[in-house]
């Protein structure tokens, strides 16, 4: 096939397909990470693979747990 | 023998001990030597849960647990140039592994990987055709058990399909049955699976059973077929690490 991706490169059309785990909300993508759009977190992608794991994302500023976020986001 | 008589005679689940970035740990550890400690008993199972979810061209198909990644090769070849396949594991090495193996294939346009935990898919409500699981369900603690389940659900477009490959326990327990269990009590970090009632499970939390399949590796393994009813086209479960509150 003609359309192989390299194999550590991350495909931007995953983006429409995931959704942050904490709070389900669509992701963006800035340079190696992918930031959640309700809640801030920011995931790592490592060699092409994102990280979906909310224990190793980047806190948002201000933020110094993961439990602080949990207690900041609005009810569903 | 002696260990062995003493065994409790419970019908009960055995816990899962291990922390999740201990169980994550462990299988980057093996990662590289993965296929030689599993594959040749698995792989008759593997291919039963394959025929049961029976993958069509242009589905897009979620296997949780790929390990190194020769579902998602055949689930590829099956959903074609127009389908999609995602995969998400816990361990970041099986990942990297599974992309080697699916490049190596020429198949890798066709699959994303991520790493990630199942008991919260990072994946909308209702997007995918069908999930499979062979052989990670009954890593999961007894209460994350439904709270994967659901989670499946809850991904799973209205009449989409589920097939759950696992060891199983049965009643009466076989020896077998009770050497496993009883090596997984004793030595959970090098056994860290341990039998489940997994049909009960799958129809516990909210699927149609559509088709049970009985086989042995050494200890019997159960292929079980759910599908998600056609009304819940929106079942959206809590995350569970957002405690009581829930947000």
């Amino acid at each position: 096939m003609s359309c192989d991706l390299p194999v550590n490169a991350f495909d931007e059309r995953l983006l429409a397909l995931l959704r942050c785990p904490l709070t389900r909300s669509p992701l963006r993508k800035e340079g190696d990470w992918l930031i959640a759009e309700e809640g801030g977190l920011a995931y790592p992608i490592r060699d092409g693979i994102p990280v979906l794991l909310p224990e190793e994302a980047r806190l948002p500023e201000g933020v110094k747990s993961l439990d602080e976020l949990k207690q900041k986001l609005p009810r569903r | 023998m002696n260990a062995l008589s003493s065994m409790p005679q419970s019908s009960e689940v055995l816990r899962v001990l291990q922390s999740r970035s201990a169980t994550r740990a462990f299988y980057n550890r093996i990662s590289s030597f993965y296929d030689l400690l599993s594959d040749r008993s698995e792989t008759p199972m593997r291919e039963a849960a394959l025929r049961l979810l029976a993958a069509a061209e242009g589905e897009r198909i979620l296997e949780i647990g790929f390990g190194t990644g020769h579902c998602l090769v055949a689930l590829a070849r099956s959903v074609g140039p127009t389908g999609k396949v995602s995969g998400i594991d816990l361990s970041d090495s099986m990942v990297e592994l599974a992309r080697k193996n699916l490049a190596h294939e020429h198949l890798l346009a066709r699959v994303d990987l991520i790493c990630g935990d199942a008991c919260s898919l990072p994946y909308p409500d209702n997007s995918l055709d069908a999930v499979l699981m062979c052989f990670t369900l009954e890593l999961f603690d007894t209460p994350e058990i439904p709270t994967v389940l659901r989670q499946c659900l809850r991904v799973l477009r209205p009449g989409g399909r589920l097939v759950v490959a696992s060891i199983t326990k049965t009643q009466p327990r076989g020896w077998a049955l009770q050497a496993y269990e009883w090596t997984h009590r004793h030595f959970p970090n090098l056994l860290d699976c341990r039998p489940i009632y997994v049909r009960r499970a799958v129809a516990e939390s909210g699927f149609s059973i559509r088709r049970t399949i009985h086989m042995k590796k050494w200890i019997p393994v159960a292929i079980v077929l759910g599908t998600k009813r056609a009304q819940e086209d929106h079942v959206s479960p809590e995350p569970q690490e957002r405690g009581k509150k829930g947000v």
